[in-house]
């Protein structure tokens, strides 16, 4: 079991709603989209925006099947995290789709508003993907049903399935293999090596802290969606990477559970870390200490509560040693120079 | 007639725009016409890789849960049978979830027929014990159907998540995944369950008689039940496994036509063929088209067709 799935299921609630917003736009939007032409010309010519590496390459996805890449002009993310290394590596304006966890950068955001989006990467629909007419697809493992994989391949339509990382090392992983893909391996490995040199920085910042605390990464949308991460989330790595313990994974906890009372008072929390977007749902920092066994934690009593974007926090992209640095010197300010 | 205008409309819209005279050009070349409009590789892909098969699975399952619908009311001599509402259909989803987990649409579909038609043999022997009062079976299988809903959950959350189709799919069905391969599973059992069924539409016009009339005659009650209720759970199992539990076509199809075909078997059973692949059809549509190009569960769409229609029926019956 993947835990981040179980991660990505929690969005559906959200998924739906935003799904239904940008279902709203993208009616008023197809209109500019390619894929609408005329009825007399039967193929539109998609826009080539960046120069395209000539040659073709293969790669063989986490699914085992090898896909054969060569045109990147129009690309389809299915993740996040990895638009934003797609984005990252010069490759953003060739995205024409994207799914609903991606929320940076702001122009690929920007697409969901737009109406480029495909819904919820684990709710896919082949055709919510090949209006897009794309050269490429690119997403993980969390990808689903299998099922509609098939049906864009048997489209033609190549699709790249990468293995879901969970740990901060796996972050070099994911870069080499989206820059693979691209090919651009070169800049790949630049990318890799500036974001797991920031990693390091970061972890060896907080190794000059000898406290360890226990932290407990808490994820809220709203009253009845609350969730205590556990291992193999990839909060873990980040809350470990900053030399803490994982409060949640201490207490046995195993990929997102349904947060209890008697679960979080048992996990004696030091500091809790909670989803920006989703505290402000639910009403702040105020509303949350409301929340059964919150106030009962030594975090309530020490009123420790750090908030972050919660892509920012834990895709674990490009921006995962930024976010781990910031982390690391809001959690010991002493050190934080 | 509708199921030619639900099949243009299926084959013709969706989040890609393919231009009319390419949807035919696809369907010319596929029986080796060159006529109309050369259909461009992807209009090929998406007519014929991913909308052909949704609509015959659609077509499919829709016939198949309007015919089982059919011959249990006959079977049982309960206007209220229902093959999702007895229990079968949850019955059939958890040997779907394990047959998924073991082997993708096709242990899917295979795990389905065989819990189906268990689950099918189940209800007989409770059936057996309540016969008199056909509201208690239904009761029976509520309650049943709840308990195996449970246990779909526990297949599904112990599962890998990656795989597994989630709980949403099991309860509200989809054909978002139907390729070729899902319907040349499914199609087998779809097809001899339905022969078998439809062939003892004599034998069910006889049993509706009384059974003690139909052993008089020289019909073997115990062993018609017996075919039928395999057929039965066979079939209910093929489409679970393929498209997850989709309500109120077993239920209400056989259940409007009734009225219309009047006590004949073999004039309902041939209707609710038609009707029920009509209706899941036409349901499918909307779950596609409505929040394109995200897609609903078809089963959100037949119960909020469904349940008013039958509620409409059953008043109208009480006035009658």
């Amino acid at each position: 079991m993947k835990p981040r799935n179980s991660l990505m299921t929690l969005a559906v609630g959200l998924t739906v709603v935003a799904a239904a917003c940008s279902s709203g736009t993208s009616t008023t939007t197809t209109a500019d989209q390619p894929t609408t032409s005329s009825s007399t010309t039967s193929v539109t010519t998609p826009q080539t925006t960046t120069t395209i590496p000539s040659d073709q390459r293969t790669f063989v996805g986490a699914d085992g099947v090898e896909t054969t890449i060569g045109d990147v002009s129009r690309i389809v993310s299915l993740n996040g995290d990895l638009t934003e290394i797609i984005f990252e590596l010069g490759f953003g304006e060739n995205v024409v789709g994207v799914d609903v966890t991606t929320t940076y950068p702001p122009e690929a955001a920007a697409l969901n508003d737009q109406g480029q989006t495909v819904g919820f990467a684990q709710q896919l629909a082949a055709e919510a993907v090949l209006r897009f007419e794309p050269t490429l697809v690119i997403g993980d493992q969390q990808v689903a049903p299998p099922e509609v994989l098939e049906q864009l391949r048997g489209a033609g339509t190549p699709v790249v399935i990468l293995e879901t990382q969970t740990t901060l090392d796996g972050v070099e992983t994911k870069i080499l293999e989206v820059a693979e893909i691209l090919g651009v391996p070169d800049e790949g490995g630049e990318l890799a090596e500036r974001v797991m040199g920031e990693i390091d920085a970061a972890r060896a910042l907080a190794a000059t802290d000898d406290s360890d605390p226990k932290i407990a990464y808490v994820y809220v949308r709203g009253p009845q969606v609350v969730f205590l991460f556990g291992a193999g989330m990839p909060t873990q790595g980040m809350i470990e990477g900053a030399g803490a313990i994982d409060a949640g994974a201490e207490a046995g906890v195993f990929g997102p559970a349904p947060l209890t009372p008697e679960a979080l008072v048992a996990a004696a929390p030091d500091l809790i870390v909670l989803p920006e977007a989703g505290l402000a749902a639910l009403g702040g920092i105020e509303a949350f200490l409301e929340l059964p066994g919150v106030a009962e934690t030594p975090a309530a009593q020490n009123d420790a509560f750090l908030d972050y974007d919660e892509a920012y926090f834990f895709n674990l992209g490009p921006r995962a040693g930024q976010a781990l640095d910031e982390f690391v010197r809001d959690l010991y300010p002493e050190i934080g120079g | 007639m509708g199921l030619l205008v639900t099949a243009w409309a299926a084959l013709s819209f969706g989040a890609v725009s393919v231009p009319f005279d390419e949807v035919l050009g696809v369907l010319a070349r596929k029986i080796g016409l060159d006529a109309f409009a050369e259909p461009s590789r992807q209009a090929e892909g998406v007519v014929w890789g991913i909308r052909m098969p949704r609509l015959l699975l659609a077509f499919a399952v829709g016939a198949s849960l309007g015919l089982v619908g059919g011959v249990l009311q006959g079977l049982l001599r309960n206007d209220l049978a229902d093959p999702h509402l007895l229990g079968i259909g949850p019955g059939a989803a958890i040997g779907a979830a394990i047959g998924s987990a073991a082997g993708g649409i096709q242990g899917a579909i295979a795990g389905g027929v065989a819990a189906g038609v268990i689950t099918a043999f189940a209800i007989r022997r409770m059936s057996r014990r309540a016969t008199i009062d056909p509201t208690r079976i239904i009761l029976s299988g509520v309650a049943l159907g709840a308990a195996l809903f449970a246990w779909v959950g526990f297949v599904v959350f112990t599962a890998d998540r990656a795989t597994m189709p989630p709980m949403e799919f099991w309860l509200l069905g989809s054909l978002t995944g139907s390729t070729w391969r899902a319907l040349g599973t499914a199609i087998g059992f779809l097809l001899i369950t339905a022969i078998a069924m439809v062939a003892s539409a004599r034998l069910l016009d006889v049993i509706a008689l009384g059974e003690a009339d139909a052993r008089h005659l020289g019909i073997d009650v115990d062993l018609v039940r017996t075919v039928l209720l395999i057929a039965a759970g066979a079939a209910v199992g093929a489409t679970v496994g393929a498209v997850g539990v989709i309500a109120f076509v077993g239920l209400l199809v056989p259940f409007a036509l009734r009225r219309v075909t009047g006590p004949s078997h073999r004039h309902l059973l041939l209707a609710a063929i038609a009707t029920g692949a009509l209706f899941v059809a036409a349901a499918d549509l909307v779950a596609r088209l409505a929040l394109e190009p995200v897609e609903i569960p078809v089963g959100l769409v037949t119960a909020a067709i469904g349940g008013p229609v039958f509620l409409w029926l059953l008043t109208r019956r009480h006035d009658a």
